[in-house]
């Protein structure tokens, strides 16, 4: 029964991972691959704020969406220079320079990571599963719903043309520029209440949860669930954290897991971009059209 | 002062090598396949756990290299005959692709973790045997075989590239593919030949560069990394001079990153390198006439 | 800044380590202005100055007396400028309708929602013949019938100023009095309009003013019947 709820409390977080992914690259038809970085530095700035500088809820939250934000705007500022494969590269080389910073910064623990104590809100602790699979699926509803009432507004509709044209939307009078930064501001919200949300349930941060298998993870799950439609990352999350579960069952020795997710994870990746790059419920497919940088 | 520069020099000159091949290696399978190709990081990972089990069986370095660095080629040749033949033929954007080799690479790490466990391995020949130069410079035999296998391996191929009727149809596909066909090269023969040879450079920089480190299933992605600005500066026209010149400055400054803020920071040397190298790059290409 | 519909004034741009545009300078109000001469000259390059998606290198561009240099494309688009494309642009994965629709924004709808949109984009497909395709999706039209779409857009936002990029090479020619009817319209209530064509047929018919590009230089400007007929343009165009 424990074991169920922390399941759900992934599910949840990841499902919100996803989701932010899906709001980024298919509505705005940026596929970046930054989100556990973004995560990660939600997550660090939480436990920082809650462990050394013994902080209350009220600041760490809004800190890690803040930061949350401001990250993914940094992530944003790059992907309008860039071409969607040079782009792709270069959020993963961000990905790096992040988890290699935060392992050789003593201030957040360096490979130590950081412990934080629990973490009481009106009484009910953040970190009892319970508590958690509460909050973590609210979130993932709340993402569902963002993603929702954002492809039915008029800067969904702008969206969907500065993804498929730049260029065009420009011509029509869309800022394509503001398009994409509003919707990258609100994923990175997402990502960061995500990351306050896993570091108070865990009460540990460690470059190890941070690392390139969760960056391909949050993609593959955007993209196995389809991207463009609110319901896609939801998809994505229940057969991503649902399916090492699965082979549990069948029997993997516990050391190997490590390896046994990055197989999925790579493979289901390069099955679906390849064969079924729409995803099980998705209605876009992510980066066909070349990108034209020969006009601004 | 003069002896730790130099001694620092001798760092950086290996590191060089080893950056220099993987960089040889990725600007030849980037000629048939043109997008950032992370399948390049399975020989340099694969190469030298495979050189580690045959050492371990028979003994012999030579037979261990011999055998890995053949696999490597014949592995790149089926790659691409098998899956990047096909992938650019049935159209797919580079980004498509790029993205399905880093699910490719991801796959590989696993199975190398799944079949050699997480423990870490080592190939150390020379049990750390060393060359003393005069005042007191201390080459490894491994840095010394390192220089001198990518001096070699660098006039090599420059010789082939500008020298010989090979090189010239290369040089030509590298510039343009539908080109090169209407010319009546067999083209995918050739790309096959790179991507060969391409793995087999990849593979001798993953078993040269194992030499320093300990093998773990994430280690070839640093040189990867390298690699892949030392394409992107070659703009991915094959401009060997300029990423052999961009490996070399990685390699200097990663070097004197480690000696003044300790290892762990040369790292994010090379990444920082690789992002402001696109973001140029992506500058440039938005002045050019040419479409992308 | 005189405040003439549209003024270059020296205008260079640099593409690619090539010059699009040297030393450019012409003026424009209203009527319709026909861009000719060879590949490579620079024509497309003065539409994407125009519409603000291509920097000058040097000179200055305006349009009513803005400087274009401070101002974002989309900004321009909402001053009343459409445009279309050499190689037409249109969103692969809807249907005509919603391409025609996209076109409008909120300020030119007046505060009435999206039905008002297709009503209005339905009467753009009238006007240029495709009205019997409007649901159709667009990944599965012709060259031509891309380029009618291109015109709808045009015509659904009745600009002010209207850029057009060789609006009827690839067309059937018993479509080209759609795209004069539409030219003329904009022509019509005070605008200007500005195309790119090699047709000189229908240069001559629809131009009130030719200007004469070549390899980034301007030639030849006056009536049409003047720039067509000098040699010397032609000359300078090298036997295109």
């Amino acid at each position: 029964m424990e074991y169920l709820l922390h399941l759900l409390v992934m599910f949840g977080i990841f499902g919100a991972l996803a989701s932010a992914a899906n709001i980024d690259a298919g509505y705005g038809g940026v596929l970046s691959f930054a989100y556990a970085a973004v995560f990660g530095a939600g997550a660090y700035v939480t436990a920082y704020l809650l462990g050394p500088q013994s902080a209350p809820v009220w600041l760490a939250l809004p800190a890690a969406v803040a930061v949350g934000i401001g990250a993914n705007l940094i992530v944003a500022a790059i992907a309008s220079r860039l071409a969607d494969g040079d782009f792709a590269v270069a959020t993963l080389a961000a990905h790096g320079l992040f988890a290699a910073v935060v392992a050789n910064t003593d201030l957040v623990g360096g490979p130590m990571g950081l412990q934080i104590p629990q973490v009481q809100v009106g009484g009910l602790s953040l970190s009892s599963p319970i508590v958690a699979a509460a909050i973590a699926l609210s979130l993932l509803t709340l993402s569902v719903a963002a993603a929702y009432k954002l492809q039915r507004s008029s800067l969904g509709r702008a969206l969907r043309v500065v993804r498929e044209d730049a260029v065009l939307a420009r011509s029509l009078g869309i800022d394509a520029s503001a398009c994409r930064v509003a919707a990258m501001a609100a994923s990175g919200a997402l990502v960061g209440a995500a990351g306050f949300v896993f570091a108070s349930y865990v009460q540990f941060v460690h470059p190890d949860s941070f690392t390139t298998r969760e960056a391909v993870l949050i993609v593959c799950m955007a993209i196995a669930g389809g991207l463009g439609t609110p319901w896609g990352a939801v998809a994505g999350a229940a057969l991503l954290v649902l399916l090492p579960e699965g082979l549990r069952w069948v029997g993997l020795p516990a050391a190997s897991e490590g390896a046994m997710r990055d197989i999925l994870y790579g493979s289901l990746l390069a099955a679906f971009v390849l064969l079924r790059p729409a995803g099980l419920f998705g209605c876009f497919v992510p980066a066909a059209k070349p990108h034209d940088t020969t006009v601004r | 002062m003069i002896e730790s520069f130099a001694q620092l020099g001798i760092i950086a000159a290996a590191s060089f090598s080893v950056y220099a091949l993987a960089s040889l290696g990725f600007l030849l399978i980037y000629i048939p396949a043109k997008f950032f190709n992370f399948t390049a990081a399975v020989p340099v990972l694969l190469t030298p756990y495979i050189a580690y089990a045959v050492i371990q069986r028979s003994g012999s370095f030579a037979l261990g290299c011999l055998i890995s660095l053949a696999a490597a080629g014949i592995l790149g040749g089926f790659l691409y005959q098998v899956v990047f033949r096909r992938l650019g033929a049935s159209g797919y954007s580079a980004t498509i692709q790029l993205v399905a080799t880093l699910g490719i690479y991801t796959a590989a790490v696993g199975v190398i973790g799944l079949i050699f466990g997480q423990q870490s391995v080592r190939i150390d020949p020379f049990e750390s045997e060393a060359i003393l130069l005069p005042l007191e410079i201390r080459v490894s035999f491994a840095q010394a075989l390192s220089i001198g296998t990518a001096a070699a391996a660098i006039l090599c191929f420059h010789v082939v590239w500008r020298r010989t009727e090979v090189g010239l149809r290369l040089r030509a596909m590298a510039d343009d593919m539908i080109l090169a066909r209407i010319l009546s090269i067999p083209v995918s023969r050739y790309a096959m030949f790179a991507f060969a040879a391409g793995f087999v450079l990849l593979g001798l920089a993953g078993v040269l560069g194992g030499f320093d480190s300990a093998l773990r299933p994430t280690f070839a992605f640093p040189l990867v990394v390298v690699a892949m600005v030392a394409a992107a500066v070659g703009q991915g026209n094959a401009r060997f001079a300029a990423a052999l010149a961009a490996s070399a400055v990685i390699a200097i400054a990663e070097t004197a990153v480690a000696w003044y803020a300790g290892e762990a920071w040369a790292r994010p040397v090379s990444l920082v390198c690789l992002i402001v190298i696109l973001v140029w790059a992506g500058t440039q290409r938005r002045n050019s006439l040419r479409q992308v | 800044m005189s405040g003439r519909t549209i003024e270059l004034k020296n205008v260079a741009v640099r593409l690619g380590g090539v010059d699009a545009l040297l030393d450019v300078s012409a003026a424009f109000d209203v009527g319709v202005v026909a861009i000719i001469g060879p590949n490579g000259s620079g024509k497309t390059t003065v539409l994407n100055v125009l519409s603000g998606l291509v920097r000058l290198s040097r000179g200055s561009a305006s349009i009513l007396g803005k400087n274009l240099s401070t101002i974002p494309a989309h900004q321009i688009a909402r001053m009343g400028i459409a445009r279309t494309f050499q190689t037409s642009r249109i969103l692969e994965w809807t249907d005509i309708r919603e391409n025609v629709a996209a076109a409008l924004s909120r300020t030119d709808l007046g505060g009435n929602g999206p039905s008002e949109a297709y009503r209005l984009a339905e009467a753009s497909l009238t006007a240029v013949g495709l009205e019997s395709l409007a649901g159709v999706r667009a990944s599965t039209l012709s060259f031509g019938e891309r380029k009618l779409v291109e015109l709808a857009r045009v015509h659904v936002r009745k600009p002010f100023i209207a850029l057009l990029d060789e609006p009827v090479s690839g067309l059937h020619p018993s479509k080209f009095p759609i795209v004069a009817d539409v030219i003329s319209q904009v022509a019509a209530r005070g605008g200007l309009v500005i195309l790119v064509e090699h047709d000189y047929e229908f240069v001559r018919e629809v131009a009130g003013q030719v200007v004469a590009l070549s390899a980034g230089r301007l030639v030849g400007s006056g009536a049409p019947a003047e720039v067509l007929n000098d040699r010397a343009v032609l000359a300078s165009f090298g036997g295109a």
